[in-house]
């Protein structure tokens, strides 16, 4: 077990880890915060009365997240393909999986934490600079139509992480725990994607990522139109998740499964895949 | 302590080594010789695991490289010929590295940094590529692993440092460690090393102690026709005046080992060379 696992060797791989990328990572706190910032003056200065909507403001905080996360993780690895880098990081004695569970360590909750942490300091000032436009305009058209405005003045909340897990809204809303859930996996997917394509790629590794990500879909977009036009699978074959009129009825847990499976599944497998790679580098 | 058992190795369709079987053992400085393309970085890397043998068993203590066991890593310290430290000083260096290898001497450590004039208030960034190399080969001689190895480490030095470098590895000797360096500069080993190794595309072609190599071989000036006649390698050097190997069967006080001649003679009078050193 000491082979594979010591505590206090993490440790020590987890702070020097630090020490040696505390200033890129600063600086790449730095840019998202900036980038960040800076899209959320555009949004209010577009349309501030609307810019805090709390389906925005989800949907925000998963584009942002998802898109930094696979920027961060699509570099993450690349020491492994520089020779001099690559060497200290191998021969520095952890074990593999160390120095895997310090990969994700850094990729999945620290940066999960860091960016909702960015994601607030921005957010509240927002929340609140959308309600005082929201609340100037709702002050003049009351003013102006008082007998028609006679409702009461709603202003936005700022969104919860921790979302009621009873919590019901229209089941396309952003605002539920299951789309928050779905998101937070394929992001977790996408970040190991992107995770594995920097242990991959030796040079442009994250273009490469993006362009292989591409050449993947197309490939089962091509593949799924063959196999429905040739009718190896009958259509309308599925259940009810997918089609509204089935020819045949399968139980409801297979698909969630199948779903399941695309959502979490493939990341568990990126994820293996990376670890292995990792283990069997030659430099 | 080392052990290399019928080793092939290749990059793609170009075969490196061959069958190659060879035993290392601690107490010794290796120096590793050979041309370029011969494969001496490879046996450095071979050594520390970070590539892997198509065939045959390679064998470091109760260790198989290729496992990259963290006991084993601890005890193993690699100096590349490129290198890379973190952005950091010297003290966090220390604080945040050295604690990996349990057998790190902060004494040695700061005589070596002192010796080598590495300017500890900076960070590696602000440093010259000749300071950095003395930074990482003073770290590496304090980790005390058991074993050392070398990848041109006077690549990059000045002769000034050159020197440092010298009198810092004097210094090293350690029974319980092995310590091998491979290096094109032979000069810059002669007066360190205890076993020669030389590799060419068949593999290795001399590898014997530094004290059997003087009691066989006399290195000399000579300008005697007969001594040159019988000589196992000549070379002229100026005024009729030729430098040579001679085979000899008595030890000769003085007789100090001229490395550069020796892989020379070795490389073009491997089978006569091979002979006189049986």
């Amino acid at each position: 077990m000491q082979a594979y696992f010591n505590f206090s060797r993490f440790k020590k791989l987890v702070f020097s880890h630090w020490t040696e990328y505390k200033k890129r990572y600063m600086l790449f706190i730095l840019a998202l915060f900036g980038i960040m910032l800076f899209g959320a003056i555009c949004l209010l200065l577009i349309d501030g009365k609307y810019a805090a909507d709390e389906e925005l403001q989800y949907a925000l905080f998963h584009f942002c997240w998802i898109t930094s996360a696979c920027i961060f993780s699509g570099t993450f690895l690349s020491n492994l393909n520089d020779k001099s880098k690559g060497i200290t990081y191998i021969l520095l004695p952890t074990s593999i999986f160390e120095k895997f569970l310090c990969t994700l360590l850094y990729t999945i909750p620290l940066f999960f934490i860091v960016f909702a942490l960015i994601f607030y300091i921005i957010d509240i000032p927002f929340v609140a600079i959308s309600n005082y436009i929201k609340y100037q305009d709702y002050l003049i058209s009351h003013s102006i139509n008082y007998v028609q405005y006679t409702n009461k003045f709603e202003p936005y909340k700022v969104i919860s992480l921790f979302i009621d897990v009873k919590h019901q809204s229209n089941s396309y809303s952003m605002t539920t725990y299951k789309a928050f859930l779905q998101f937070f996996f394929v992001g977790l997917s996408l970040q190991a994607y992107f995770l594995m394509g920097s242990a991959f790629f030796k040079k442009f590794a994250f273009v490469k990522t993006i362009l292989s990500a591409f050449v993947i879909m197309l490939f089962f977009t091509v593949y799924s139109f063959l196999m429905l036009k040739n009718n190896h699978v009958p259509e309308r074959i599925v259940d009810n998740y997918f089609n509204t009129n089935p020819v045949i009825d399968t139980y409801y847990w297979i698909c969630h499964a199948y779903v399941w499976y695309f959502k979490m599944g493939l990341g568990i497998l990126f994820y293996i895949i990376t670890f292995f790679h990792m283990k069997e580098k030659e430099i | 302590m080392i052990q290399l058992h019928q080793v092939c190795f290749s990059y793609g369709n170009k075969k490196v080594y061959d069958s190659f079987t060879m035993s290392l053992h601690k107490g010794s400085i290796y120096g590793l010789l050979g041309k370029n393309g011969t494969g001496k970085s490879t046996f450095l890397k071979l050594l520390a695991g970070l590539i892997f043998p198509d065939k045959g068993t390679i064998t470091i203590g109760l260790f198989n490289p290729k496992n990259r066991h963290p006991d084993f890593l601890k005890d193993i310290y690699l100096i590349p010929e490129e290198f890379n430290l973190p952005d950091v000083k010297i003290d966090a260096l220390l604080k945040y590295y050295a604690p990996f290898y349990p057998k790190f001497d902060k004494m040695k450590f700061d005589y070596y940094i002192k010796e080598f004039e590495v300017p500890i208030q900076h960070s590696f960034s602000q440093m010259s590529l000749g300071q950095k190399k003395k930074a990482i080969i003073s770290f590496g001689l304090s980790c005390n692993t058991s074993l050392l190895l070398m990848d041109e480490p006077t690549n990059g030095l000045d002769i000034i440092s050159k020197a440092q470098f010298k009198q810092v590895m004097k210094h090293t000797h350690n029974p319980e460690q092995c310590i091998i360096v491979s290096t094109h500069q032979a000069k810059d080993l002669e007066s360190l090393i205890t076993r020669v190794c030389i590799i060419d595309e068949q593999g290795m072609i001399l590898d014997k102690n530094v004290e059997d190599i003087i009691h066989k071989l006399q290195f000399k000036f000579s300008q005697d026709p007969e001594e040159i006649e019988r000589a196992a390698y000549v070379e002229e050097y100026m005024n009729n005046t030729k430098t040579i190997i001679l085979p000899i069967d008595t030890p000769i006080l003085d007789n100090k080992l001229d490395l550069e001649m020796l892989f020379k003679a070795v490389v073009t009078n491997k089978q006569f060379i091979q002979q006189h050193l049986q």
